[in-house]
Parts: C-alpha cells; structure tokens; sequence
C-alpha cells in the first residue's frame, strides 16, 4: 500500500510506520543534497553505481579474457599538466599553482570519459566499428590508422558530437533498469577490488564492501568532483551497470573503441569538456591525452580482444611495469628477448592474488609506482629512437665502403699488432657485427628483421624518420657483412694469439648489448671495466676521426675512431629493435592504450600457452576412460587396469609470421610450437579378489603418480619407488648431466573407515556387481577433480547493491549466512537456491523481493542434501499478499541454477504482476 | 622591380601561407603600443601568456616603429599588433619528437639559411605556425638551469632572445622548426631553418649544419 499520510484506512501503528518512512526519505532527500553540495554522490546511490563484482579462478580469468570489460581502471599522471603550471608560474609569471592545475585536470579527464560514455549508453553517440556501424567510419578510421592524418575522422565525429549534444538536450525520463555509468576516483585499495586479490569473497570481504559503500566518508569520490587527496597521481573507475549484457557480449570491444576514439576528440575539441577544464580550456587540449593516461580493464575481462601479436603483446607487458622497483622486466634488456619469449618463460602463474600489490594501501602510491616506472621506459626509449634518428641522419652521409677501408688503413697505420686498446676495440667491432649477422649465431640474436619489418612502422612522429630508421637498420647490416672478410683474416692472425695467452687484446670496449647477448658464454671476469664515456669514445686514436667544428663552438666529437663509428652504427641498429619491439607500448601515442595488467592469461590464452578448459575436458575424458576400462576388466578373474592420461603439449617456441593488415600496416603475429609431451600410462592389478583385501600393486611410466587405485579417501598404507635413470643433459660447457626419474611403482592397501564399504567391493566377484564398483571408482576420481578450484572455471559474483541492502536491514552487519547467496551475485536468503529465484524474480518485474524460501522435492523423506535437487521457491513481495511460486532445479556445488516453470501465485492482487512479466518476456 | 629578392622569398613561401591568410587576419586585433623606447627597433616580436575570457592564452605581439608602411601597419592598421597562438596538438608533455628535437638539440639538427624580411616572418608566424620562445610553456626538456631554446637560438642567429617558428600539420601537430627568429637592437632578425639532413650537400663528411657550423674530417 502506498504510504499516504492521511489516509483514513491506516492504523495507528501504520500512521508511525508512513511518518517514519517519510521522515526518512525526507531526511535521505536532505543528506543527498547536501552530499551533492559536497561534491560527494547522494548515500542511496554509491552501492547503485558499482557494477557486481565478479571472483574468479585462474581458469575462468582466462576464459573472460576475451569478454569486453564491464569495469575499466583510467590510471592517470598528472606530472605533465603540474609541469604546465610550473612553467607558467616560473616562466611567464602566471598566478598558478601545480595543485590547482592537477586537480583541474584530474576533473576534465574524469568529465571526458563520463561525457562520451553515457552518451554511448543513452544511444547519443554511435558506435564507430562493428555490425551496427555506419561502413564510413571503417574508411575514416583506416585512414587515420595510415596516420595519412585524420582531418575526415575528425571531421565526422564532429559531425555526430553536435548532434549527440542536440539528443542530450531532449527532456528524458530515466528508467529504474537503465544502462548508466558510475564514474568514481579510487583512493585506497580496498574489499571493492577484492576481485584482484582472490578469487572466493569472504564475509570479511562483504563487510568492508558495504562499510565504503553505506558510509560515504570511506568510500570513493565522483571522478570529477573534489577530493581532498593528492591529484597527482590518480585512479579512475568507470563501471558500466544495468547494460543490456548479451547485446554488450558481442558489442563491448566495438565500444571501449568508440570510448577511445571520442574521448581522445572531446577532450581537443568539445565544448562541454572545455568547459570542465576552466581557466586551462586553451591550453589542456595540447596535452596529449593518449600519453596521458591507461585504460586498464579492472578485473580479467578485456578492453580490446587479446591476440598474440608483437603489438599487443607488447602493450600487455606494461604489467611488469606495475610491479614494484626492482622486479625486472624486458623493457630494461638492451636486446629484449620480445614479450612473446617473456611469455614462455614466465609460464603459468597466479592471478586474482593481488600480484601487483592491489590487496591494501594507497592507490595514489600504487599509481606513482607504476606511472614512474612506466615514464623511465618511455623516456629511455624515445631518447634511444632520437639518438638512432640522430646517427642516421649524421652516419648515412659515411658509406660503409668508406668506413671499411678507412678500419683496414687504421691498422695498418697504428701497427695494430702492438697497439692493444685498438686490437680489443676491433675485436669487439668483429664480435658485434657477427652477433647481428652471422648465421651461424643466429640462436643469439631475437627475430630482428621480422620485428623492424612491422614494429618500425609504429615508431616516431616524424613521417621522415620511419623511412630513416629502416634504411639505418639496412646500413648497419651491411656494414656488419662487409667487415666480415677482414673480421676472418684477423681471427686467423692478430685474434689467433688470444688462444697462446699472449693476452694481446680483451673485450673492455665491447658494447654492453652485445656483452648481453654473450654473457652465457663468454668469461668475462679478465676485461677491465670502462666507464660509458671511454667505452664509447674507443682506443685513443691520435686525430678526432670525424667531428663537428664550429666558429662559435667547441667542436663536437662524433666519432674518436673509425671503429666507434662502426660501433654507434650497430648501436642504433640493436636501439631500433628496441623501440621497435616495445613500440605499441612506449611509442605511437595516436590511440589511448589499453593493457590487460591484471589478467596474464590475456596473452597466455591468447597465445594457446594455457588453455582453460584443459582441466575440464581432462576430467570429463577422465571418466569416460575409467568407466570404459571398468566395463572392460569386470570379468577377469584378476582385475587389471590401464589408464592413459594424454599430457598437454608444452609450448616451447613462438614461430612468427608478417601479416598485412586492412589499414596497410603489418603485423607480426605468433604461433605457438609445441612440443608434444609422453603420455602418462598406468596399469595397476587390484589384489582384492586374491587378498580379500582393498590392496593393489600400481605401475606409472612417470614418477610422483599418486596411488588412487581406489579413487576414495581413507586410510592408505603405501610404498612407492620412483625408478631412476640418467639422462645426460649436456650444459655449454658440456660437464654437467642431470638425474630424472621415469617411472614409478607402488603398492599398498586402502580402508575407507568411514563407509566400510571398500572391503567387500574389493572381494567382488568379477560381473556387473565389480563394474559397479568400478564406476565409482571413476566417479568418486571425477567429484575429485571437479573440485580443483584453480584450473576449472569458477565464478563468484558480488553485487554491491545487495551487500549494501543486506547491511543496512542487519544493523549495520552482514550476517555471516548470507554469505554463500551474496557470494553468487544474489540478494542475501538462507538458501541460495531460493536466492536466485529472487532475483530472477526481482530481474523481470523490477519488484524487490522480501521473502524467499524454498521446499526440496523428498526433503521431507531425507534424501540427501547433495547434488542437483528441484523444488518449490515461494516468494513474498510488496504489491501481492500471497505467495509466489515457482519451481527450480539447483546443485549448489556446481552452482547451477535453473528456473522450470514460471511464476504462479493463487491471490488477484498478483496477477497484474505476473501478467506484466509476461508481458515484457 | 624594387624588392626581387624579397618577392623571390615571398613566392616560396606562398605556398604555405596562402591556405589560412583570410582567417588568420581575423585573428589579430590592434592594440595601444607601448611607450617609445630611445633607439627605436623596425619590429619586435615578443610572446607573453595572459588570462583572456576566463581562459589563459598564449599571445604573441609584434610592435613596430612609427613608420606608416610597416609590417603592422600594414597587417592590423597599428603600430603593434597581437595573436594568439593556435592549437598546438599534443605538444605539451614529453610525446612529441619534433618538440623534444627543438628544444634539446636544435642547433644541431637544424641549420640557418638565408634570412626573411619581416612581411614574410609575420605572416608565417602567423598563418603556419606556432611560435616557441626560451619561456615557452611547451618547453618540458629545459630546466630553469639549462640555457635550453636560448641557447640554441644564439648559435643559430646571433642572440638568446627570441623565438623559432614551427610549422604544423593538418592534425595541428608539430612538424618542423621553419624560421629561427633572433631580437636584435635593431630589430629582428630572421632565417629560414633547413634539416641538416635534408641538405643538398654532396661531401659526406662535411655536412653543412649550419651556416656557421660544419661537419668535418680533421
């Protein structure tokens, strides 16, 4: 009934109840203004704009990778808008402050995204790419994509962003269910990205959850409101709630691409944004939004489908830069192996256990750390690719036939056989240009060619310098070749005397990328260290070989020697690689990134390393096995089992291959090789028949097998021996060899004490009643491993509505029974069964549901509790005075949920609402 | 003809200017020029940052002398004249190569040819460019210690104050440094700025950097 005041019907105590209610809206009115004054959201709608919040196994983190993200993290770094301020307050005596500019600029860039994406949700703004998409964007965007400039891009969304403005401006009555946006700043790691440390909520968890969300002064803040912590480094959440989730299935990458593309447009261009920048609205536009911030997916979903490409690869490896000081990372090698290599050998590995240290603590810190780490490889990167540019441009005017001839005349000159500083420097040269050229070293050197093939259409802004850094990367190759006939001849005279202890040269000018590269090989221990200046300037050559002179200046040395131009040559060949390889991630700031940072199996999936249903399908191949042999092996007199159990094949190379891409550009794509592994086979007699006893022998090709003969718990005597034998494994230098087992024995009795059943299924006799036995052997090993909670997918889902709900109707606690039902994404009822028929409920009418319970089909005659059951769900909701009933079929282990019938009720006052939920299906 | 080599200059630059001459005249606007000073320069360049509307702006002015046919004259009806600076993309921040290039190694990278009159400078400052001085906000590669863009600026054309012209794209991003700009007693003095690769030069090892510096094999 609806509560008005002076109706003549209510009761006393109803009076109390409708002024109490009254009160309290009015109160909740008042705080929520007051709120919004603050710059803070109203109390009743900070639970409403998170989206749920999804734990999940290792496996189904994986599987969700390629699911478009829900939740998206903006992680931000206001270093070059405070250097703004700087500037202008030290230079051109502006009154500013780097704080204000910081804040400012935090505001705008959270005023950005929460402008082009509830125009995406309210259908004001199209998607750009896609099914739905009008095919003129395909044309724009290739076109941009070409970076043959983006004026038609541009032009068009222009076009559509007046018209969103026009559409915005229409008066709209929003809908209790409609998609929107929850926008907020995050100031402290807390249980609301628990989803990141575990995979299963605890009531702990839900508890904190509810405290930040019914408590406004611990919870998060607007993304474009004040705050009273530091904007310097700052963290962004963007939840995307009540979306329409099949249709975002197919359509979410389509739309994190549109989001990128109008924001990095609003934030030049629009008005509205302008507008929110304030006194900076000139000049904040200059900043380059895709350098300035990340869009990390918050959780395992994706903003951009993950393929295994160099890339892509490339943009996912940003993760390492998130860890904390210290922890090295590809981005530090001189020569990085390529985040494929990397992918390999990190291999499987945790995830959702809070591994970039997101368990606690400040997210302003945390972002500092990365944002520091992320900056230092960008900086070392753009200032390798200018100091390339550089040497091309300065090198490309010596040709290699010179600078060959005039090393050769320089021996002779300087009497090489008696000058050691030059004899070592030349060795080095002819150990580095063997290094990039030799086949035979091939094995030392990354896929080089391949990678500046693709990646170096991704670097430099300069549209001359693309051509200039292939034709470097051609000279230096070139250069490496020709010096090899006269690299030969010294190998067979001057370096010759090396090998009689003579000692006439060593390796103290050889280039730290090449020393890398040879460190597994060489000894180095002898070489005198050099500092980077005289390493770089070489053997003291009497005459400056080629500098700048100047009237006005000291001249600027390029080159002491022949041999140190050789040297910066080869040197800007390995810095081009690197930029190359890392370009996506460090360079080519035409699009905002995106990187799966807290989800490694992105790759790890995408590159076929880890497959997520492994586990899955092995159990389920697993059990057909068994029960196949059971059948089998029933009539012998002496059972004997066979198992053989196919391992997965490990993934031991990545082979490459350029593909052409629509836009015109390349890619260099990965294939996994793969190296296939021995099958496990085991064969085991089951002795019960002969020793009346559940004792058995067991053989495995492979060590460590566990003894499950029987497939059920209880008290094991055992003995095991794991057969060994030597496998030499030769090391470089050939002296080591290492032990493996490869195979295994056991044999042992068990008695399962708790049923006492085992012994006389082991003394079965051979017929259906051994096949029986046999089978549940098979299916006790199968319930097993379906509870491996790491390797098949598992999903807990928390809806911080409802925790929020649950807290407040519980006197400011979540009750710990309410765990299991808020652990599933459902409304808290003692049942989780009855739960999720609430909220299917709840889903279809809009109704809130107060009441749930459910009767279980036998449960009266005490059938067990385990497994899938049926039953009645009866639901209590306000608007209908009876009972709601449905039946439902459930298996709370697996989680399984299915509703089988729909929703009756025997009152009048129901029907209106069943009827409209029929109406909407 | 009075002025050929003038007119020659003119024509190689009319290809870059033409585009955006109509807008651009829009853009300035005439201003109360400042007190005399004794020794009267023929132009002054100059660029200050300025709240303007609620928003801060990057302003450049020209002031000329009292001559009726000078260039200010000539361009807002005044004897000084004011615009501001055009969108800039992404050249604040460290991302932009072709900044980062300026305003750390610009003599090195570039060298100065021939000089412009000052019809010519304003109007490519004005309609291609946008226009960096040693107190550029853009300026993320200099600390307050560095002699940064000055520095750069004396070797190329003689003096630590003025500014370098930087032509821009269709996006409105940098591309490359046009015209180095040097204030003088005098008045200012302009050079047309070439790449030291883009040089026409045959000897490989003496690379013309500039017109004062070379590349040479000792």
């Amino acid at each position: 009934m609806p509560c008005v005041f002076f109706s003549k019907q209510r009761t006393k105590e109803s009076r109390c109840r409708c002024f109490a209610k009254v009160f309290a809206t009015l109160a909740l009115g008042l705080l929520s203004i007051a709120a919004k004054a603050a710059g803070e959201l109203p109390i009743e709608d900070l639970a409403k704009q998170f989206r749920p919040i999804e734990f999940t196994s290792r496996s189904q983190c994986s599987i969700n990778s390629s699911s478009p993200a829900r939740s998206v993290l903006i992680v931000g770094d206001g270093q070059d808008a405070g250097r703004l301020a700087f500037n202008l307050k030290s230079k051109s005596n502006v009154d500013v402050s780097e704080v204000e500019a910081l804040t400012v600029y935090r505001k705008a860039i959270g005023a950005t995204f929460k402008l082009v994406v509830e125009r995406l949700l309210n259908g004001e703004l199209p998607l750009i790419s896609g099914v739905t998409a009008d095919p003129e964007w395909k044309s724009v965007l290739e076109s941009c994509d070409q970076q043959k400039g983006c004026a038609a891009l541009e032009s068009k969304i222009s076009v559509v962003w007046r018209d969103s403005i026009r559409k915005s401006a229409l008066p709209r009555t929003r809908r209790a269910g409609e998609a929107r946006l929850g926008c907020h700043k995050i100031n402290q790691f807390s249980a609301l990205h628990g989803h990141l440390n575990t995979s299963r909520p605890t009531n702990a968890d839900l508890q904190e959850i509810a405290t930040l969300l019914v408590e406004p002064e611990k919870g998060p803040t607007a993304c474009d409101a004040e705050s009273n912590r530091s904007d310097r480094h700052f963290l962004l959440q963007l939840d995307l709630v009540s979306i329409g989730e099949t249709s975002f299935e197919k359509q979410g990458f389509d739309f994190w691409t549109a989001v990128k593309t109008y924001a990095a447009w609003a934030w030049r261009n629009s008005p509205e944004v302008k507008a929110s920048m304030g006194r900076f609205g000139t000049l904040f536009p200059n900043l380059a939004l895709e350098e300035e911030i990340l869009l990390v997916p918050n959780g395992c979903r994706s903003v951009s489908l993950p393929r295994c490409e160099l890339q892509r690869l490339s943009l996912d490896a940003i993760r390492e830069l998130a860890k904390p000081p210290g922890v090295p990372s590809g981005f530090e090698k001189s020569i990085p192996e390529g985040p494929q290599t990397d992918l390999i050998e990190r291999g499987a590995r945790g995830v959702n256990d809070g591994f970039l240290g997101t368990r606690s603590g400040s997210a302003q810190e945390w972002v500092k750390n990365f944002a520091s780490r992320f900056n230092e490889a960008r900086w070392v990167s753009r200032n390798k690719l200018q100091a390339a540019i550089r040497q091309a441009r300065i090198l490309e005017k010596l040709p290699n036939e010179t600078l060959v001839k005039d090393i050769e005349s320089d021996l002779s000159e300087f009497k090489a056989s008696q000058n050691m500083t030059l004899v070592s420097q030349m060795a080095a040269v002819c150990l580095e240009a063997r290094i990039l050229q030799d086949p035979t070293l091939k094995a030392l050197r990354p896929d080089i060619e391949s990678v500046l093939a693709t990646g170096g259409e991704f670097v430099g802004d300069i549209n001359q310098s693309r051509a200039g850094l292939q034709k470097v990367a051609a000279s230096a190759i070139d250069l490496a070749k020709r010096l090899h006939p006269l690299c030969e001849t010294l190998e067979k005279s001057i370096f010759q005397s090396r090998s009689t202890d003579k000692r006439s040269y060593n390796w103290s000018f050889l280039s730290d990328w090449a020393r890398e590269r040879m460190g597994s090989i060489f000894a180095f221990d002898d070489t005198p260290l050099l500092d980077a200046a005289t390493k770089r300037r070489g053997w003291e050559r009497p005459q400056v070989y080629l500098n700048l002179a100047s009237s006005t200046q000291a001249p600027i040395e390029i080159c002491r020697s022949p041999l140190a131009c050789a040297q910066q040559t080869f040197k800007s060949y390995i810095d081009i690689y690197y930029v190359s390889t890392w370009a996506a991630a460090l360079h080519n700031a035409r699009k905002i990134k995106d990187s799966n940072l807290f989800n490694p199996y992105a790759e790890l999936t995408a590159c076929k390393i880890y497959d997520p249903w492994y586990a899955t399908d092995r159990a389920n191949a697993d059990l057909t096995q068994r029960l196949i042999v059971a059948a089998l092996s029933a009539p012998l007199p002496v059972p004997l089992y066979f198992e053989s159990r196919e391992n997965r094949p490990k993934v031991v190379a990545m082979k490459s291959s350029i593909t052409p891409m629509p836009d015109g550009n390349k890619e260099l794509r990965f294939d996994s090789q793969f190296e296939t592994q021995e099958s496990k086979k085991t064969f085991f007699a089951d002795l019960g028949p002969i020793t009346g006893a559940p004792c058995a022998i067991q053989y495995s090709n492979e060590m460590n097998v566990p003894f499950q003969v029987y497939g059920i718990s209880g008290v094991t005597i055992n003995y095991c021996s794991d057969g060994k034998s030597v496998s030499s494994d030769v090391a470089d230098d050939g002296s080591s060899s290492k032990t493996t087992a490869k195979h295994s024995i056991c044999g042992g009795c068990t008695a399962n004490v708790s049923s006492g059943f085992s012994v006389a299924a082991y003394s079965a006799p051979p017929g259906p009643l051994r096949f029986l036995f046999g089978a549940m052997r098979a299916f006790s090993l199968y319930s097993n491993a379906t509870k491996d909670n790491v390797n098949r997918p598992i999903t807990y889902t928390v809806n911080p509505e409802f925790v929020a709900d649950t807290y407040r109707e519980n006197g400011k606690q979540v009750p710990a029974s309410c765990t299991d039902s808020l652990s599933q994404g459902f409304r808290c009822f003692p049942d989780a069964c009855a739960a999720f028929a609430a909220n299917d409920f709840e889903q279809r009418s809009g109704l809130r549901v107060r009441e749930s319970s459910i009767r279980y089909d036998g449960e009266e005659n005490g059938f067990p509790s385990e497994g899938s059951r049926s039953g009645l769900v009866g639901l209590r909701t306000d608007g209908c005075d009876s009972e709601i009933l449905a039946r439902v079929r459930c298996d709370s282990s697996k989680r399984t949920y299915e509703m089988l019938s729909d929703y009756s009720a025997f009152s009048r006052l129901c029907k209106p609402i069943l009827n409209s939920m029929k109406a909407a299906k | 003809m009075k002025y050929p080599i003038q007119l020659l200059i003119c024509l190689v630059f009319g290809l870059l200017i033409s585009l955006n001459q109509a807008e651009a005249a829009k853009k300035k606007k005439p201003i109360v020029p400042p007190p005399p000073v004794a020794t009267t320069p023929d132009l002054q360049l100059s660029q200050a940052v300025v709240e303007r509307d609620g928003n801060l702006k990057i302003i450049n002015t020209m002031v000329c002398d009292a001559s009726p046919v000078s260039v200010c004259q000539k361009e807002c009806g005044s004897t000084a004249c004011e615009w501001a600076e055009p969108a800039c993309r992404d050249c604040l921040g460290t991302g932009s190569e072709v900044m980062r290039e300026i305003f750390s190694r610009l003599s090195v990278s570039y060298r100065a040819t021939s000089p412009i009159d000052n019809a010519t400078l304003i109007r490519t400052l004005v309609q291609s460019s946008i226009v960096l001085t040693p107190q550029s906000p853009y300026d993320y590669y200099n600390s307050s210690q560095d002699p940064g863009l000055a520095g750069q600026l004396q070797i190329l054309c003689g003096s630590a104050s003025g500014m370098v012209g930087v032509l821009r794209d269709e996006d409105s991003r940098p591309t490359r440094a046009i015209v180095a700009v040097c204030n003088t007693p005098r008045g200012v003095q302009a050079r047309i700025l070439e790449r030291v690769d883009e040089s026409t030069s045959d000897a490989p090892l003496f690379l013309k950097l500039t017109t004062e510096l070379e590349m040479r094999k000792p």
